[in-house]
């Protein structure tokens, strides 16, 4: 007995015949969905400016063919201190800011809910800002109202109420360096990462980002090797990103925060 | 029939558009192992991987028979790009879409058990990027396999890839700008 996939063929097989036996010629709804795109175009041309502002956005939300669910979204309007201390969420959203943050969005997983897509913000081609209602950081500990960012691949929320005090700033690594990113107060001009033991790196701040990454990492962890690895008992962790301080600079040069790392 | 007698994609879609009624045929059985793995492995549903497959191949069908469409220049390129459209279609609307298949009139694909297991098998056992990176240089290859299917971050692609950031965005921008220009127009 053939299976699905022979069967599905002989389907198409039998719509291709059927079309053949028409033979290749513009259908009328060929034409007519021509003219259409025509006319949509030049209501978009026309339009544009309000469209920007009010076109649906529904991106996908998380993976969830590997989660099993999707996060949920909320029209509530953002926390105003939040708001009133970073200017790029006081601009519109716009097509850029959907187009670069949309792959980013993966990163949420079913433990956010209410994600604010109207706050939704590229901070830079590869970095979003993600405000959301809640979102669950351990088992039985959440914050209400975070401001999460992400870099596709990470996910960090913090408290969006901390964020004029504290920023957000997330670290990670590669084999050999420790990264920094964020976002950063109005009035942040440069951030400096001063890692311990080592040379301090400055980087400066555009449209309330940054993003800096130093040589250095703090030496290697030993933890236990899974059951049934043929080794040792305990191998070399990953790696860990170097500790240091974050001062924030303003634009004379003048240390201005944070309020606390 | 030898690899060298094999008709290309491409002579095949031109076929199907001047009428063949069995080019067509070809082409789907030539790719849809790979296609079928390529979503199976996606969506990890087999029943929904089989009605992905089916509306793909149903979009490529109606796209090859449009004439004001030019045909794709890098047939496989093409149809990986109408499944992953596909995929994000459904995923938004929280169904398979099934317009082509109304379209042609194709009924719905019923499988039972041994069709759920087979999909699996496929899942498992198929090279979907076999015959995928000929327009490419093998880093490029690599830095856009590594982003575009396997959805890694452009940190972990430098880090293997032993380059820049930097560097692994432009390479795999130049190439998916590079596979655009081959793939041409994509009416799914």
């Amino acid at each position: 007995m053939p299976d699905f996939l022979d069967r599905y063929g002989a389907q198409l097989h039998a719509a291709q015949s059927r079309s053949a036996a028409l033979g290749p010629r513009r259908t009328p709804r060929t034409v007519a969905r021509r003219r259409a795109a025509l006319i949509a175009l030049a209501v978009l041309v026309l339009a544009a400016p309000a469209l920007a502002l009010t076109r649906p956005w529904d991106p996908v939300l998380g993976r969830p063919d590997i989660d099993g669910g999707t996060p949920s979204t909320s029209a509530a309007p953002l926390v105003v201190s939040v708001r009133d201390s970073l200017a790029v969420l006081r601009r519109e959203q716009t097509e850029q800011d959907r187009r670069l943050a949309e792959p980013l969005l993966r990163a949420l997983n079913p433990r956010t809910e209410g994600v604010q897509l109207e706050g939704v913000r590229a901070l830079r081609d590869g970095y979003a800002l993600i405000p959301v209602k809640r979102v669950e950081i351990a088992p039985n500990r959440h914050i209400d109202d975070a401001i999460c960012l992400s870099d596709g691949a990470s996910l960090g929320c913090h408290p969006a109420q901390s964020v004029p005090e504290t920023g957000v700033v997330m670290l990670s690594t590669t084999e050999t360096q420790t990264r920094i990113w964020g976002v950063v107060p109005d009035g942040v001009a440069r951030v400096r990462f001063e890692p311990e033991g080592h040379a301090p790196v400055e980087t400066t701040v555009e449209a309330n980002f940054f993003g800096l990454s130093v040589d250095a990492l703090e030496p290697a962890r030993r933890v236990p090797a899974p059951p049934g690895y043929p080794g040792p008992s305990m191998i070399p962790g990953p790696p860990t990103p170097v500790s240091g301080v974050v001062r924030w600079l303003d634009e004379h040069g003048r240390v201005v925060g944070p309020a606390r790392q | 029939m030898s690899g060298m007698t094999e008709p290309p994609d491409r002579e095949l879609l031109s076929a199907c558009r001047a009428g063949d009624p069995e080019a067509f045929g070809v082409f789907y059985v030539r790719h849809r192992q790979r296609i079928l793995a390529y979503l199976a492995r996606r969506v990890r549903q087999p029943e929904v991987a089989a009605d992905l497959m089916a509306e793909t191949f149903a979009a490529a069908l109606v796209a090859t028979r449009d004439r004001d469409a030019p045909v794709a220049s890098a047939p496989l390129a093409w149809l990986f790009t109408i499944a992953r459209n596909t995929l994000i279609d459904s995923r938004r609307r929280g169904r398979v879409e099934a317009e082509a298949r109304k379209r042609l009139g194709l009924s719905p694909l019923v499988l039972d058990d041994q069709d759920l297991e087979r999909v699996i098998e496929i899942a498992e056992a198929t090279d979907i990027l076999a015959g995928l990176p000929e327009t490419l240089s093998a880093e490029e290859w690599e830095a856009v396999r590594r982003r575009v299917l396997d959805e890694e971050a452009y940190a972990d692609i430098a880090g293997s890839l032993r380059c820049s950031e930097a560097v692994a965005r432009k390479r795999v921008s130049r190439a998916l700008a590079q596979l655009r220009t081959a793939i041409g127009a994509v009416h799914a």
